[in-house]
């Protein structure tokens, strides 16, 4: 199988990253995931957005899958500007796990990721995991997806259930998403200036 | 055993990867990120990327413990009596058992959070400051300067588990806290006691200290504006013994820090 996919920008000057490299992992990551060969790619790297910032954004129209990554989702935290390959295979399919729920997979009706709260894109960042872990072959750092979460969406014995239950969902759809949210909302007892609205984004609007 | 052990030859596994300071401020993207506006770069849960940002700072005070422990015990080891008073190296070794204990609970704070040992890079600046061969000198380098940074980091911290309503953060950085606050203490004191009749070499060793600050200001790492993810822990550096000037001048040597580092960071991104 191979995918029709873009990379943008076609040779990198500010990171040490091969784009050939990066493409071949896109490759792979999407034939794992399950994106269908005639659904094409266009992913485009902030290579000025060094690590820690590691953000990503999807986008899907019937056909085609779009993906915006800050620089720092590729990046070796261990080497400035060094691609590190299992990490950016697990960004990616992740990224496109997102991109096929957008597509086919019960979230058409979401709205796009630059409106949606933090908390639900939190929720959806678990479920996408969550699907790797299970899938298995992916490199998967579960307590760090947990404490992003918590971050986001409370530190309580409600959140972490549902956590447990997302992480593990077969299946979900945007509306169940809403519903998650809701009960996760409702359970936050933290002052109403610090729980999670949406933020600026590290993506240049 | 040896004596003024170098940076070079600190202990680690092969989790471990060095990285150095210049590396860092010479980073091309630092210009291309000075250009846009991002926000403020406080470290604060609301803000974007925060829990990758939290994971990344917990794992450089990690190894800023490791560092802080082996300063501390090399102090007790590489003088002579006649150099630093045995009271000295006593205080020394005590604070030894509260870095300990640190690394052992940034160990587990890292855990909490995901984040494995040697998974970010370290830099051994702070150790770097506990290798000047007076004693005076690395007790300003340490126990003032390394230390009253991680009052500011801790205390950032301490702030971001309050904000975001992580109980096992929030205490845990409380209690370092509390530790940083008593070895800035010893220091200050040292300082005085061994300096009162020798104005000359408390002048030196504060002049070493303003270098260090300025080193541990780390291109706007640390400061008072939006700019500076880890903000100056004004009452608490006072709590710790330094006088508001001190305070001021730590304000204003992180300020020459990062116009110092973009200028740095445009030269080596303009064209030759």
């Amino acid at each position: 199988m191979s995918h029709a996919i873009s990379l943008t920008p076609e040779a990198f000057t500010l990171v040490k990253f091969d784009a050939a490299e990066l493409l071949a992992i896109a490759e792979d990551a999407a034939t794992a995931v399950g994106v269908p060969d005639d659904v094409s790619i266009a992913i485009d790297v902030d290579e000025a957005l060094p690590g820690p910032l590691i953000a990503s954004a999807a986008e899907a129209v019937p056909g085609k899958l779009s993906f915006w990554f800050s620089g720092g989702s590729f990046e070796d935290p261990k080497r400035l500007a060094m691609l590190q390959p299992e990490m950016s295979r697990t960004e990616l399919a992740a990224a496109f796990l997102r991109g096929r729920d957008r597509l086919d997979g019960g979230f058409e009706d979401a709205p796009p990721d630059g409106e949606i709260s933090e908390r639900q894109r939190a929720i959806w960042d678990v479920y996408a995991e969550g699907r790797l872990a299970q899938q298995g072959g992916f490199l998967i750092n579960e307590p760090r997806r947990r404490y992003s979460y918590r971050l986001r969406c409370g530190f309580s014995d409600v959140a972490d259930a549902e956590y447990d239950r997302v992480w593990k969902a077969p299946s979900l759809s945007w509306t169940e998403l809403e519903e998650i949210e809701g009960r996760l909302a409702g359970a936050d007892t933290r002052p109403e200036a610090r729980k999670p609205l949406r933020h600026e984004s590290l993506r240049p609007s | 055993m040896k004596k003024n052990l170098p940076p070079s030859e600190l202990a680690r596994d092969s989790r471990f990867v060095r990285s150095t300071i210049m590396d860092a401020i010479m980073d091309p993207r630092n210009q291309a990120l000075a250009e846009r506006d991002l926000g403020s770069a406080k470290l604060q849960p609301g803000r974007p990327a925060a829990a990758d940002r939290a994971r990344n700072l917990m794992h450089g005070i990690f190894t800023g413990e490791i560092q802080a422990l082996e300063g501390a015990g090399r102090t007790t080891f590489d003088f002579d009596d006649d150099e630093a008073p045995f009271a000295l190296k006593l205080d020394m070794a005590r604070q030894c058992w509260d870095e300990s204990r640190h690394v052992e609970i940034s160990v587990k704070l890292g855990e909490w959070m995901g984040t494995e040992i040697g998974e970010y890079n370290e830099a051994t600046f702070l150790y770097e400051a506990a290798c000047a061969t007076d004693p005076i000198l690395r007790l300003c380098g340490v126990n003032r300067a390394l230390e009253g940074l991680a009052i500011d980091v801790f205390n950032t911290m301490r702030e971001f588990g309050d904000i975001s309503g992580d109980p096992v953060l929030e205490f845990c950085e409380d209690w370092m806290l509390a530790d940083e606050v008593t070895h800035v203490k010893m220091g200050s004191d040292w300082l005085r006691r061994l300096t009162e009749n020798d104005p000359e070499r408390r002048e030196r060793a504060l002049e070493f200290q303003r270098g260090v600050d300025k080193l541990f200001s780390l291109g706007g790492f640390r400061g008072e504006t939006d700019e500076n993810p880890i903000q100056l822990a004004r009452k608490l550096r006072a709590m710790a013994g330094f006088s508001t000037d001190e305070i001021d001048e730590i304000s204003e040597i992180s300020v020459q820090a990062q116009e110092d580092a973009r200028a740095m960071s445009a030269g080596a991104s303009a064209p030759s």
